[in-house]
């Protein structure tokens, strides 16, 4: 067992399940989509990212991709939310555009656990 | 290490401080966003995301505006406190690991090392790779700058000197690295496998260093020259079957001026002209006849020995091992029992200049009239030996840049002298009269070829008529004046070397031409050479029609 490997799959990981846990629910339903949902799955985002620097592999590089792309949806959300709460009223219509943001993430991060593990069953082979 | 994985660890080494970074923020801002607070009306509130970002921010990085956007309420301060004791350590850690990583030897080395590689690759020009900033490879990379044929890349392992490398500021710029020249790595990133790299030359003093660099190199790429610096006879063999293409061998080099000083000062003073000298026989460049005294030891030594073995010179051979130099430094007695009263001529070649010194003092005070001619090991002991007047000096490292100066611009000079060698005594002084009355005591020697490249118009007017050196060189103006320019050698395309061709001798398309000249007079000639209606003038003594009216002949 490989403690390095463990640790950056549970982050990995971790960032897909928190990401599809603040997806889930009604696109246009405010109280089915927690801010704190949102949050850890940026913070948990950011250290997946992280853990994949450095990887000199071709599947590294192409994970490390994957994360930078879940970062930026993940922040666009948060920072479209925040500013909608500064200037005016959330409403419905505008929340959609929060939670397809992190449905752009969600399929990054999807990518990035389907690579980590097809590249680990590789390693088995 | 190689600089490729050292940037990859780099990036792995950041791992901690990022992620101790990440964490110091996202906890202290999740926790506030929690504790509830109090407005100015005293309703209870938690504060937004945002704002805790923010307060969580600026109390990280020390800056504190206070509390924003209502004053805290105790739960609060106690998350605050938690704050400051966490994130602000945590801020200076990783703040402090990032910027010790970016400062870290490696890393810095392997930044250096890729924009060396981007500047190797796009070097569109043929170029030249020196190993080791010696001071020979400075002789040498100051007689290639200023010919300017090719591009220069130097690799020394010793960063101090690739930095005053760096403050030479050499025109056009010489890419320079501080690394290990015996690695493969570092070749192939000197572009060693590139198609424009054309010579690779080795001047370290250490044998076995260039040794391992020459086979490297000639693994890496077949068709490059090699050139390696060897001190050993028996190493200069070993190169020469490994594929060095031109092996420097300084002891050799020397030798065959003794060589030649013996048989003739004329011929001397040519090949002393062709390694940098003049054409000035001076009283000097006659050696004495008489007794020689030789100090030397080891592969020097020897090579001194052959050299007057062949010459049928008499001479007491001192060998100056460690046990000695007390009493070299010293002892007169020790060179009056070698008979330095009798003795017309002394060479001292120790490998240390402290010591040859010494000898030369002692010889001059015992025999003011000795012939003295010395090696000199060091270039900065120069002014020393010029300061005892000695009548030659054989500096190693100004003779073996220049011997690799030769090969790499002007290769005919090579072939010239060991043509002229096989003459006899009265052609020697001719040939150097006929110089020296032609042009001057200095000449420049040049090497070109005849192409469109170089000369447009002697190109292009010998695909329809022949030119003979003469038609070009001897009063081109009809003004009565000649060129002071003498062709000293002609290499024809098919490889036939002529030697000091008569001014009958045809020019033909590709010969390269090995010419001793002054500057004004190469001026001329490159004009002639590259205008059309001025060489058409030069060959047949009238203008060249400029338009051609049909009906007027």
């Amino acid at each position: 067992m490989n403690s390095e490997k463990v640790i950056s799959g549970f982050f990995i990981i971790l960032a897909l399940t928190i990401n599809f846990g603040f997806f889930y629910g009604d696109i246009d339903a405010i109280n089915h989509h927690s801010v704190y949902e949102l949050f850890a799955a940026i913070v948990i985002n950011l250290i997946a990212t992280i853990m994949k620097l450095g990887d000199k592999t071709q599947t590294g590089s192409v994970l490390l991709a994957t994360s930078f792309v879940a970062d930026l949806q993940l922040i666009a959300a948060a920072i479209v939310w925040g500013v909608i709460n500064m200037t005016s009223v959330m409403t419905p219509d505008l929340f959609t555009t929060v939670v397809s943001l992190s449905g752009g993430a969600l399929i990054a991060n999807i990518i990035s656990v389907t690579l980590f593990v097809g590249e680990t069953l590789l390693l088995k082979r | 290490m190689n600089s490729e994985s050292s940037i990859w660890l780099f990036l792995r080494k950041m791992r901690a401080p990022l992620i101790v970074l990440n964490l110091a923020h996202a906890i202290p801002v999740f926790l506030l966003t929690l504790v509830p607070g109090i407005d100015a009306n005293g309703n209870s509130v938690h504060l937004s995301i945002f704002d805790a970002m923010y307060i969580v921010g600026y109390t990280a990085t020390t800056i504190g505006f206070g509390e924003i956007p209502y004053a805290f309420s105790y739960p609060q301060r106690i998350i605050v406190l938690f704050t400051i004791y966490t994130a602000v350590p945590a801020w200076f850690y990783a703040l402090g690991a990032l910027v010790r990583l970016f400062q870290d030897k490696v890393y810095i080395d392997a930044i250096k090392m890729n924009s060396f590689r981007r500047k190797v690759r796009h070097l569109n020009q043929d170029f030249i790779i020196i190993c080791g900033y010696t001071d020979s490879a400075k002789l040498l990379i100051d007689k290639l700058t200023e010919d300017n044929l090719y591009r220069l890349i130097v690799i020394d392992k010793n960063s101090d000197k690739i930095e005053a490398l760096q403050s030479e500021l050499y025109m056009p710029s010489i890419a320079a690295i501080a690394a290990d020249a015996s690695m493969t790595d570092v070749l192939k990133s000197s572009g060693i496998q590139s198609s424009s790299c054309k010579f690779l030359v080795t001047l370290f003093d250490d044998d076995q260093l260039n040794l391992k660099i020459a086979v490297r190199a000639r693994i890496l790429n077949e068709d490059i020259k090699i050139i390696a610096r060897s001190g050993i006879k028996h190493g200069g063999e070993n190169l020469t079957n490994i594929g060095v293409n031109h092996v420097i061998d300084i002891f050799s080099i020397i030798a065959r001026r003794i060589d030649f000083a013996l048989k003739s000062p004329y011929l001397f003073n040519l090949l002393n002209w062709i390694q940098g000298g003049n054409l000035h026989v001076s009283k000097t460049d006659i050696l004495p006849t008489g007794k020689y005294i030789v100090c030397s030891r080891g592969r020097f030594g020897n090579t001194v020995q052959n050299t007057l073995d062949r010459n049928n010179i008499e001479y007491t051979y001192l060998d100056i091992n460690k046990e000695l130099h007390e009493k070299v430094s010293s002892d007169q007695d020790f060179f009056l029992e070698a008979g330095i009263l009798e003795a017309s001529c002394i060479i001292v070649g120790s490998n240390d200049d402290a010591i040859n010194l010494s000898i030369v003092a002692t010889a001059r005070a015992i025999n003011p009239n000795i012939f003295v001619i010395v090696r000199e090991n060091e270039l900065e002991e120069r002014s020393l030996f010029s300061h005892l007047r000695v009548d030659k000096i054989f500096i190693l490292d100004q003779i073996a840049a220049l011997d690799g100066y030769n090969y790499i611009d002007r290769p005919m000079t090579l072939k010239f002298i060991d043509g002229i060698s096989n003459f006899d005594k009265e052609k020697w002084v001719e040939i150097l009269l006929r110089i020296t009355n032609r042009i001057n005591k200095r000449p420049k020697l040049l090497e070109m070829t005849i192409d469109y490249h170089h000369m447009y118009a002697l190109a292009y007017c010998l695909e329809t008529c022949p030119v003979t050196i003469g038609n070009i060189l001897n009063n081109p103006y009809k003004d009565g004046l000649d060129l002071k320019l003498l062709i000293l050698g002609i290499q024809r395309a098919n490889g036939d070397f002529i030697l000091l061709p008569n001014d009958n001798t045809h020019f033909a398309l590709n010969d390269r031409i090995l010419l001793a000249t002054t500057a004004v007079s190469y001026k001329k000639f490159e004009t002639i050479t590259n205008h059309y209606y001025e060489l058409y003038y030069v060959i047949n003594g009238v203008e060249a029609r400029r338009f051609r009216i049909p009906w007027i002949n």
